[in-house]
């Protein structure tokens, strides 16, 4: 059976139950928030055994916390990548190769879990639909999301440690800015994202940063080719972006999150969108038709048109923030993502095999 | 126990030179149970709230309310209201927009001659949270994919925001604009008409059906109501489509199994359950807030969250 608690912040045991230290036998779900500018909030948490806590296996628990469809914004220009490479014959070290995409995977996985912890401490995962709801579920606390991301985050460090002694000017200034996007990105301290940067600064850290920062340390080389490569997925990365924020308008209007989506409107957005989308196919065709030895830009850029035409029919059907269809669209935005990167690791790694 | 006698409308409010104007409210304000009036009346009461100020809450919900019954059945094409005409057919669409419209301008027009500033100015918030509600409403017709987090946000504009009013108008009559007391309310008053809305969603399909109300109103109208996104939580695209096409409750029991629906109507009535514990909780809370010859009204609120879902004391 489970009892109801109000703390407000100012008491002594306000953050353990928060962070859901204060009892190693029981979670503590937080069922609303007080927030106000000038005064402190107040939480009613609903106590439960955690022994009744209903929960599906641990391993699911964890890939659920790890939002794994997200993953393919690292993984997808990483295979990508490594297929150009492979391509393009250029000498690869196999031991910096696996650090580097050791490094950036876990510092993806270490964005999610500390964007989950902030947005609980601040209240706005209670909005039932964002993040998750791992913590919310009462399968995980805020504790273990927080430790599990500052693990990520030194073992990312680790894994980088090959790169840096290999490429030490490169990777310090690399290191340094994933590392600084992963904190600014996630926390509301500096808040990139909740001033309306968030799209730029993830079209950076998963496009032509990462691209150019992975197939130089493992290589000593990059080209117009790899730079294009990053930008076509930082670009559809920020559009995934675009779309859950969008999704979240409603909810970011009553916490005050002034994201673009926000700043632009339902209408505008939707318009923008609309139009944007096709800037992926029509980027890959100008780029395949203007340079006659990148033709297979073309071969994907005309794959990608029926997938892109389906997710812009998706968009055309969403009619309020509220939408079920919104869900649909923004999936269907990831795993566009995803279809590019295997349509380039296969088109890359086949041409390849075929020259040879 | 007895409710003042106050009258929340009488002829005399609006111009007699307005043809049909004065017929439409008759007919408007005959009947109803006045609920949201009693519930201002219940608690001004132990706030000390001069009957005066009780009159101006009292017309003030019940003008608010009505006008977005008027506008409301006009949008969704109801031909019937409180088993009788609706206004929007009996007479035309346009009176029944125009006579919402003038019940919204005359609320402003009260209280803005009362003078209390905050009292205004959450009402037009008020207000204004209805008309999104109804507006983003109005987009999820024939979304038959809906998330029930979702139907709860429209739900909280809509519903809610009457009973958040409710609860918060008489404390601002009385100049009491304590941040962390009103939170509370707010609160409680998201709680209560989630409660009423969840509770009155389930007599669209006859489940405590005393008042007889026609069933699957909402499916028939293309409208997913909380149980019904509750009920088909996981059905595949076909079993879906079987679903919204019902007609009738043998029907549905039909569609989803009478065992199935029961154990779900259990499961909703569950999750309903532990939201009541959560009201009765705050309503503790409020305790912090009031007097000492206020502390009674923590005994008239608490019951309440209950009443609404279940349609009945238990």
């Amino acid at each position: 059976m489970s009892e109801l608690v109000t703390l407000s912040s100012s008491d002594r045991d306000f953050f353990s139950y928060m962070r859901g230290t204060f009892s190693s036998k029981h979670r503590a779900i937080p069922q609303h928030r007080q927030i106000f500018a000038e005064e402190q909030p107040a939480v009613t948490f609903e106590i439960f055994p955690l022994a009744e806590v209903e929960r599906p296996p641990l391993w699911r628990v964890w890939l659920q916390a790890l939002r794994w469809p997200y993953l393919t914004f690292s993984l997808s220009p990483i295979m990508a990548a490594l297929a150009m490479l492979y391509w393009k014959g250029w000498p690869v070290n196999a031991g910096l190769m696996l650090s580097s995409v050791l490094g950036v995977f876990l510092f993806q996985i270490a964005a999610h879990f500390l964007n989950d912890y902030y947005d609980h401490i601040k209240g706005v995962d209670h909005v039932h639909w964002r993040g998750s709801q791992i913590i919310q579920k009462g399968w995980l606390s805020a504790h273990h999301l927080w430790r599990a991301a500052w693990i990520a985050i030194g073992s990312a460090v680790l894994a980088g440690v090959p790169a840096l002694l290999a490429k030490p000017e490169l990777i310090l200034i690399v290191g340094a800015i994933a590392l600084l996007g992963v904190i600014e990105f996630t926390s509301d301290h500096f808040g990139l994202k909740y001033k309306g940067l968030g799209e730029a600064a993830l079209l950076v850290l998963t496009g032509p940063l990462l691209s150019t920062g992975l197939v130089w340390t493992i290589s000593g080389r990059f080209d117009h080719d790899v730079v294009f490569l990053g930008g076509t997925f930082g670009f559809l990365s920020a559009f995934v972006y675009y779309l859950k924020n969008f999704e979240e308008m409603i909810v970011d209007e009553i916490s005050h999150r002034n994201t673009l989506a926000r700043r632009i409107g339902f209408d505008r957005s939707k318009k923008w969108m609309e139009r944007c989308i096709w800037l992926i196919p029509l980027g890959l065709l100008i780029r395949g038709a203007v340079d006659f030895d990148s033709w297979l830009w073309l071969l994907i850029g005309l794959a990608l048109v029926w997938p892109v035409s389906e997710l812009w029919k998706a968009l055309r059907g969403v009619s309020s923030c509220l939408s079920s269809k919104i869900g649909r669209v923004r999936r269907h935005g990831v795993r566009l993502h995803f279809l590019c990167g295997v349509l380039m690791t296969v088109v890359f790694v086949i041409h390849r095999l075929l020259v040879l | 126990m007895e409710f003042r006698d106050i009258k929340v409308y009488s002829s005399s409010d609006f111009p007699s030179y307005l043809p049909k104007l004065n017929s439409l409210f008759d007919d408007l304000f005959s009947d109803g149970k006045y609920f949201r009036s009693k519930l201002i009346q219940k608690i001004g009461r132990h706030l000390s709230v001069p009957t005066d100020g009780l009159q101006l809450l009292s017309q003030t919900i019940e003008f608010i309310h009505n006008a977005s019954l008027l506008h409301d059945d006009l949008v969704d094409r109801s031909h019937l209201r409180r088993n009788k005409t609706t206004a929007w057919l009996k007479y035309t669409p346009e009176y029944a927009v125009l006579a919402g419209d003038y019940l919204l301008a005359r609320v402003m027009v009260n209280l803005s001659a009362h003078g209390n500033i905050e009292l205004v100015k959450y009402t037009s918030e008020m207000i204004s949270d209805l008309l999104e509600g109804e507006w983003i409403q109005d987009s999820l017709i024939r979304d038959w994919d809906i998330e029930l987090s979702h139907l709860d946000r429209v739900h909280d504009l809509k519903t809610a925001s009457l009973f958040k009013w409710c609860l918060r108008a008489p404390f601002l009559y009385k100049q009491n604009f304590d941040p962390k007391l009103h939170y509370k309310l707010t609160e409680m008053g998201r709680l209560l008409g989630m409660l009423f809305q969840r509770g009155d969603d389930l007599l669209d399909f006859d489940v405590r059906n005393d008042e007889k109300k026609a069933v699957l109103g909402d499916l028939k109208s293309g409208y997913l109501n909380s149980f019904g996104v509750f009920l088909s939580q996981g059905f595949s695209a076909g079993k879906k489509k079987e679903f919204i096409q019902c007609q009738t409750m043998a029907d549905v029991h039909r569609t989803v199994g009478e065992t199935y629906f029961f154990e779900r109507l259990e499961k909703f009535d569950r999750e309903n359950e532990s939201k009541i514990r959560l009201y009765q909780h705050l309503v503790q809370g409020l305790r912090d807030h009031l007097t000492a010859d206020q502390q009674a009204l923590c005994g008239e609120l608490e019951g309440l969250c209950e009443l609404l879902y279940w349609r009945k004391a238990k």
